[in-house]
């Protein structure tokens, strides 16, 4: 069986060969017509190495769908939680933070500090500035997955630390660096910290 | 995968809690299980599996039905997989998807070994080649859904798919066969 490179810089069967693994692929996966079906079988008779293909596809196969991922160490994101995300129009994230007397004094303050920071309310929600570091991890402890859940692990571990402090430009920094690049009061409650 | 109805998604993009703790319920184990095997670390892959619903609760309303929901959803999460790849490999130069044993224990040979070195092959293709694997051997999509996830056409899933069953299978031998007499190990 010759072999050729591929684009990928990597060796692959030529010819023939290259043809009929391929429809094994497929017809391992039921893809494949009755047709091609038919002179697949007849070359896999007389071709060891494409059988020997066709079986490590299946064997390959069967091995990834029998492997577990590791164990949730959270639970799952709730429906309470996506029932505010599903509604979009509910502000309670700013009505929250008024409450906390943290954000501006009116909504209108709010949103002009906000687009003053770069931020959009509604539609696409927070533009993330690239160039923006993520905060600088001093400490580390567990982290109660039920408080910041959405956080990638350094900025939970930072929040945690205390390296994050609420009501500093640290917090400001934590909307622009979340893996969401948006944020709202579900995956943001200071609250409860 | 079980379809949620246009009636029960109407409902999810209502807000109605139950029917979102249903599409977690069905959902969430199998996205988890893609973008781990994605992006090859689990804590990120439940970051971002929680950043994927939080998508989807917000753009259900807006979702219609021009797909189904499930191929629909797991092209969030693909979206959601490759970011998050190119934001790490910006961040820190590193290889994606270094898979890490499940366990350590050295004495179960076989079966297991076996599953960590496909693993470990499948972890050194390019996402392209990784994600139509996982769609198909990891989620069981048909050809059609997966083009319709990967925004691709049914050729090149059909080329995809095979390619990736090619380097793998060349991956897999390239160990074995340096390794005679030895049940095939990982790298630890
Ligand atoms: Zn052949």
């Amino acid at each position: 069986m010759r072999k050729k490179t591929t684009r990928y810089g990597k060796t692959r069967a030529a010819g023939d060969c290259r043809a009929f693994r391929e429809l094994a692929s497929s017809a391992v996966d039921g893809e494949i017509h009755e047709l091609e079906a038919y002179s697949l079988e007849r070359h896999l008779r007389s071709c060891p190495c494409c059988r020997e293909f066709r079986d490590f596809v299946l064997r390959t196969g069967l091995l990834v769908r029998q492997s577990p991922p590791p164990p949730l160490a959270r639970r799952p994101v709730e429906g309470r939680v996506l029932a505010r995300a599903a509604g979009g129009r509910d502000r309670s994230w700013w009505k929250s933070r008024r409450l906390l007397g943290v954000a501006a004094g009116s909504l209108a303050a709010g949103i002009l500090l906000g687009s003053a920071l770069g931020l959009r309310v509604g539609g696409e929600g927070v533009a993330a500035p690239a160039e923006l570091p993520l905060p600088r991890v001093t400490a580390a402890r567990t982290l109660d997955p039920s408080y910041v859940p959405y956080l990638s692990r350094p900025l939970a571990v930072a929040w945690d630390a205390g390296v994050i402090r609420p009501g500093t430009a640290d917090e400001k920094r934590l909307f622009w660096v979340t893996p969401m690049s948006r944020y709202d009061e579900a995956h943001y409650r200071p609250e409860r910290l | 995968m079980r379809e949620p109805s246009a009636d029960e998604l109407r409902r999810a993009a209502a807000g109605d809690e139950r029917m979102l703790d249903n599409l977690v319920r069905a959902y969430y184990g199998p996205v988890y299980n893609y973008l781990y095997r994605l992006v090859g670390d689990a804590g990120e892959a439940e970051d971002l599996a929680q950043e994927v619903f939080l998508r989807m609760a917000r753009s259900v309303g807006g979702f219609g039905g021009r797909a189904r929901f499930s191929t629909w959803l797991f092209q969030i999460a693909r979206n959601a997989g490759i970011d998050h790849l190119r934001r790490r490999e910006a961040e820190r130069a590193r290889l994606p998807a270094v898979l890490e044993p499940l366990r350590s224990s050295r004495d179960a040979v076989g079966e297991y070994e076996e599953a960590q070195l496909v693993w470990s092959c499948i972890g050194t293709l390019n996402e392209d080649l990784r994600s139509a694997l996982l769609l198909r051997d990891l989620l069981g999509f048909s050809y059609r859904e997966i083009a319709e996830i990967l925004e691709s056409t049914l050729a090149t899933v059909k080329w995809r798919i095979y390619a990736a069953r090619e380097q793998v299978q060349e991956r897999y031998r390239a160990v074995t066969a340096t390794e005679p007499g030895r049940a095939p190990g990982l790298p630890r």
